[in-house]
């Protein structure tokens, strides 16, 4: 390295000096000492020791020194003073190398930073588009849904009207086959129209906002449980609801999951004489489940996995009246609220629908 | 009052709705008066007596107007608003009679000053017992608000 030329130059120039001057210092010494010996056998005119010294060379011998010494010690500064400017051009160029790379570093970050800047600014715009397109997409089907189910209905109300003016009006020319297709025309439109309801209602819990808050589940089983008891009085039934049970999530959602579940429940046991219904929570494959039991005419476990089907039943209409929408319709509910919904049941032996939030 | 002298007005497009309604009606000998407009603006020029009902006695007003909200021309509510806005009809009870059983109907029916929504049942049985319950009711309990002077 150029430095390390320099330096060894500038040093090999120190060592050069300094030789030059311990020369120097020896020449005096020795040229002193030669003269001071001359003198003295000049002045005495008898040989002199070879250790004697007298004034004029001790003078000489000191001044040479003196003077050797002064050389040396400027030879010394000087070298210092070389070195010292090698270690600080040194220590410069470190700081430049240092300061180049960081800003080689800091350059590349930079770009880096900007570079996933722009990924991102671009991952936003796609999303706010997406986000727009179901907006949109949603409104759509959400108008749809509403004429849809405003102009069926119309055209149902014309069949089962009229169908009833005819019986009525015509009771005496109908005969009782005529009568029985009338009232199967009827029957038919009415049904149509439950099930344009529920369709409806079905759509409508998928593309609902939801809005989470801190909910008491018993309370709203006891509500739930009185209206269905006020609807129908006559009915032995017992209902066993488990105090301060309570979840987070949508008010309007679990209150229409939780009031599906008790309806069932109801329809259900209404062969029996007596009923017992209960809500309560529990320990299921180790996670904390709520669940809705009855004791009624319960399902064929083997078909199960029907039970969530939309328009799938296990059991005739004749049976027992329904649209097999229902427990299609929990099963949202639940989902969108990250939980999970099964069923545990047996033929005549009731049924037990758990679920988690 | 005689209940023969009460009107009703029926603002009603669907021919088929109109004629059940009618029957309805008449099975409970309820509107041996009923005037029938098959669109919003029908509906105006009775309740004003412009266009082709001008002329008409408009002191006679009718006891309640059966208002379905999806009409041709001008849309049941836009009706509803017109009459709330004019001082001859702003106290005219205004029954909302119609299929949508939707939220933001009822809001805005309610909210433009209706008096009532009903939804028509498909079930024609509960239709008459509806028209039974809604005679009875607008044409014999409710008071008739006073005519503004």
């Amino acid at each position: 390295m150029n430095s390390n030329a320099a330096t060894s130059a500038e040093r090999r120039g120190a060592g050069l000096k300094l030789t030059v001057g311990f020369a120097a210092l020896f020449c005096a010494a020795v040229l002193g000492y030669v003269a001071g010996i001359r003198q003295t056998q000049a002045s005495t005119g008898a040989p002199s020791k070879i250790y004697v010294i007298n004034l004029w060379s001790l003078h000489l011998t000191l001044s040479a020194g003196a003077l050797g010494i002064a050389v040396m010690f400027v030879l010394a500064v000087l070298l210092l003073v070389a070195v010292l400017l090698t270690m600080l051009a040194r220590w410069r160029r470190m700081r430049a190398e240092i300061a180049n790379r960081e800003l080689s570093t800091a350059i590349e970050d930079i770009t880096k930073l900007e570079q996933a800047e722009q990924a991102l600014q671009l991952q936003r715009t796609e999303l706010a588009q997406s986000n727009a397109e179901l907006t949109a997409a949603n409104k759509e089907l959400e108008s749809f849904s509403y004429s849809a189910s405003h102009d069926l209905r119309a055209p149902l109300r014309s069949i089962d009207g009229f169908s009833q003016a005819l019986l009525e009006d015509y009771s005496d020319k109908l005969d009782s086959t005529a009568q029985d297709h009338l009232q199967r025309v009827r029957r038919a439109a009415q049904r149509m129209s439950v099930l344009i309801d529920e369709m409806l209602n079905l759509s409508r819990v998928t593309r609902s906002m939801m809005r989470r808050e801190s909910l008491d589940l018993s309370a709203m089983a006891q509500t739930i449980v009185e209206e269905i008891r006020a609807a129908d009085p006559s009915r032995q039934v017992e209902f066993a609801i488990e105090e301060g049970l309570t979840a987070t999530g949508d008010f309007q959602l679990l209150s229409a999951a939780m009031e599906n579940l008790f309806r069932n429940s109801w329809k259900y046991t209404s062969r029996h004489a007596r009923a017992r219904i209960e809500f309560g929570k529990s320990q299921q494959n180790g996670k904390h489940s709520f669940f809705v039991r009855d004791d009624g005419a319960g399902f064929d476990p083997r078909y199960a996995d029907r039970l969530f089907g939309a328009f799938q039943r296990l059991h005739s209409t004749t049976e027992f009246p329904g649209t097999g929408i229902g427990l299609a319709t929990v099963q949202r509910i639940i989902h969108r609220h990250g939980g999970e919904i099964w069923a545990e049941g047996a033929v005549e032996k009731g049924a037990t629908f758990y679920f988690t939030l | 009052m005689v209940l023969n002298n009460k009107i009703i007005l029926l603002v009603e497009d669907n021919p088929d709705d109109e004629a059940l309604t009618l029957r309805a009606l008449k099975k409970n000998n309820i509107g041996n008066q009923v005037i029938v407009a098959r669109d919003g603006a029908e509906a105006l020029d009775y309740l004003f007596g412009t266009g082709q009902y001008s002329g008409r006695n408009v002191n006679l007003m009718p006891q309640v107007v059966l208002l379905d909200l999806k009409l041709p021309k001008i849309e049941g509510l836009e009706v509803l608003r017109l009459l709330r806005a004019n001082d001859v009809t702003k106290l005219l009870p205004v029954v909302i009679l119609t299929s949508s059983n939707e939220e933001r109907d009822r809001l805005a029916g309610y909210e433009l000053g209706a008096n009532s929504y009903i939804r028509k049942p498909v079930d024609f049985n509960e239709f008459m017992e509806a028209a039974r319950q809604l005679g009875l009711y607008w044409l014999v309990l409710n008071e008739q608000p006073p005519a503004r002077r």
